[in-house]
């Protein structure tokens, strides 16, 4: 069961973390949830969703950025 | 309590949100101080709810009115919903928290209601001038985005409608044109005032709670008229592949791959396998690559849909890190908004022909053709930069022929006109500006067609830089339609006869991706803008088009017959 987090916006840190899914930059908040035996952090519920029902099924298991 | 809206009133607040970014935007082309406002229209105008939904927006730039919402959402993010107050305007470029690329400049303003956040209403501009590393921005040789200008993160020109002066001063310490920068930012400024003085009478005339629950409805419609129109599109999996040709650092092509999945009112424009991110500046971040999706969808669909969050939320856009279609930080980004987004969408179109063949095109020129050029103003004394864009040739599609020369479908913008290129800008006089015969593909519906400018060199010296596509691969053509004809760049040096490319004459990687070659009083420059592609078999265009085409100049005799099979044609013994 996922929930919504926020990751902090640092002026230090040059490269951000992404959406596991859509490839979309994280400004602050996002849907972290367990997937695919990982922590990963997604835009949205429905993203989570589409990592199991879309990506899976076609690309298999992402390696965690 | 639910607010119960009749239809004519929700139409009327529909109209008025939309009428009120059209005059946003006639308020920027009025009052700013530079041509890509007054003449290009290099704008975008939106308002949005306190939440960051897009409620409204008018016909200006569709790549940046497609980034826009990334723009606002990161800025909501960053800022928190607790950071505005009234009177406050955030300035906002970086690429990598949303922007298209560095030149386009969001500028959101939150609108208040009796002390309640109810509204932000913002636009976004391509200033002329942003510090890059050399004038005009569009480096076509740029490594990293630092050399694209001056990085805003959201930050705050106006707090509590005083200026804040130290982020005025860094700004136009960096721009080569600060009194420009300053004009064109005061016209986005006031842009945004009238808009909020249009959302407060609109508050006073119907009331908050009828307003936010209209705005809700609006959204709900927009998404369940676009899953509509997306359901009558045949389930299924589409593919296309095309490439971004050389980066201006390495000769070599960049694949872009294109898997469509649509089933039922969903869509999934998924581009796993599109290449590496390049070195140059041909990379779209990841608002990009979604902005040319959802444009593509625009125009696929019933353009009486309210232009709103809504229309954009069946749509799911897949764009690995990394990659040229979402790059990672520190790539360099500006030709992504201007050359690589045309070609997502049109990539879009191609990867539908069969399944809705009513409604697609051939592919367009698919490049802005960016020339930009800068010195110093010798009546004046004053630095001047400018960014030229041209038109293309569009993809035919079912009965019409493409647009001849019109700015390429992520633009939505004009070119300057001849006379104001001349009277704004020292550098240039303009030998010659043409369509070219047969530079559309030939189709059943043919390709439109690309252009031809000439200029001479009037000043002793002029900086110029470039940054166009479609050089080397031409445009491709439909359903059977051929290709339109590609582009070029030559540059011809005072007292020779012969048209070099900038490679021959200046040693540059590129023939058209290139950034600060000083070119000198009596050099000329020519510059051929791509043609269109075709649609279906040129052997069963209506023989009265193709002689109105011989007779107009746009196909010749030669082509009349070889191509379209004509036997004779007007004027013809």
């Amino acid at each position: 069961m996922g929930e919504w987090r926020e990751t902090e916006i640092s002026y230090l840190k040059a490269n951000r973390a992404a959406c596991e899914l859509c490839g979309h930059p994280i400004a602050r908040r996002y849907w972290g949830a367990e997937a695919d035996g990982a922590e990963r952090m997604f835009c949205s519920p429905d993203h989570e969703r589409l990592y199991n029902d879309y990506w899976l099924p076609r690309y298999g298991r992402k390696a965690v950025t | 309590m639910s607010t119960v809206i009749d239809p004519v009133a929700l139409t009327v607040v529909d109209n008025y949100l939309t009428s009120c970014c059209r005059d946003m935007g006639v308020t920027m082309m009025t009052t700013a101080y530079s041509p890509i406002f007054n003449e290009s229209l290099d704008f975008s105008c939106v308002i949005f709810d306190p939440r960051g939904n897009m409620l409204a927006q008018a016909e200006f730039c569709p790549s940046q009115i497609g980034t826009i919402k990334f723009t606002v959402d990161w800025t909501i993010e960053e800022l928190g919903p607790d950071g505005f107050d009234e009177g406050d305007i955030v300035i906002h470029d970086d690429p990598y928290r949303g922007s298209g690329h560095v030149p386009e400049h969001m500028l959101l303003k939150p609108v208040f209601w009796e002390g309640a956040l109810v509204a932000f209403v913002a636009n976004v501009a391509h200033m002329s001038e942003v510090g890059a590393k050399t004038p005009g921005g569009l480096s076509g040789d740029a490594t990293e985005i630092y050399q694209e200008g001056l990085l805003l993160p959201p930050v705050k020109i106006k707090r509590r409608g005083e200026d804040v002066d130290d982020i005025w001063k860094i700004i136009l310490s960096n721009h080569r044109t600060p009194r420009v920068t300053l004009g064109d930012f005061r016209a986005m400024i006031g842009s945004l005032d009238m808009a909020e003085r249009r959302i407060h009478a609109l508050i006073a005339d119907y009331g908050l709670d009828f307003v936010q629950a209209a705005a809700d409805e609006l959204m709900a419609i927009a998404e369940r008229r676009m899953r509509a129109e997306i359901e009558a599109i045949p389930d299924g999996t589409y593919t296309f592949e095309d490439a971004i040709e050389d980066d201006g650092i390495t000769d070599r092509d960049y694949p872009m791959k294109l898997t469509l999945t649509v089933d039922g009112g969903e869509v999934i424009a998924d581009f796993t396998g599109s290449a590496p991110q390049a070195v140059g500046p041909v990379n779209a971040i990841y608002a990009v690559t979604a902005s040319a999706v959802y444009n593509a969808f625009l125009h696929l669909t019933d353009p009486t849909i309210p232009r709103n969050e809504g229309c954009y939320r069946p749509f799911t856009i897949i764009a690995p890190p990394g990659t040229i279609v979402n790059c990672s930080f520190p790539a360099p980004v500006a030709g992504g908004n201007t050359e690589t987004s045309p070609r997502l969408t049109d990539m879009i179109f191609g990867a539908l022909q069969h399944a809705i063949p009513d409604r697609i095109a051939a592919s367009c020129g698919g490049t802005s053709s960016p020339f930009l050029f800068g010195g110093i103003d010798p009546r004046t004394g004053e630095p001047y930069a400018h960014f030229h864009f041209e038109g293309v040739g569009w993809g035919g599609r079912r009965g019409l022929d493409g647009n001849s020369m019109v700015v390429t479908i992520n633009g939505n913008c004009r070119n300057t006109p001849v006379e104001v290129f001349e009277t704004r800008y020292p550098a240039f006089r303009i030998d010659s500006y043409r369509l070219v015969p047969d530079s559309g593909g030939p189709g059943e519906f043919r390709g439109g067609l690309g252009g031809e400018r000439i200029f001479t060199v009037t000043v002793p010296e002029v900086t110029v830089s470039a940054l166009l596509n479609r050089m080397k691969t031409e445009p491709w053509g439909v359903l059977g339609g051929g290709e339109g004809a590609v582009g070029g760049l030559w540059v011809r040096r005072a007292g020779t006869a012969e048209w070099r490319t900038f490679v021959e004459e200046f040693g540059t990687m590129s023939p058209s991706k290139f950034s600060g070659v000083t070119l000198r009083e009596g050099d000329q420059v020519r510059i051929l803008m791509p043609g269109g592609g075709g649609y279906g078999d040129p052997r069963l265009r209506d023989p009265e088009s193709v002689r109105r085409d011989v007779a107009e100049g746009f196909v010749s005799a030669d082509a009349a017959r070889a191509v379209y099979g004509l036997e004779s044609y007007a004027g013809e013994a």
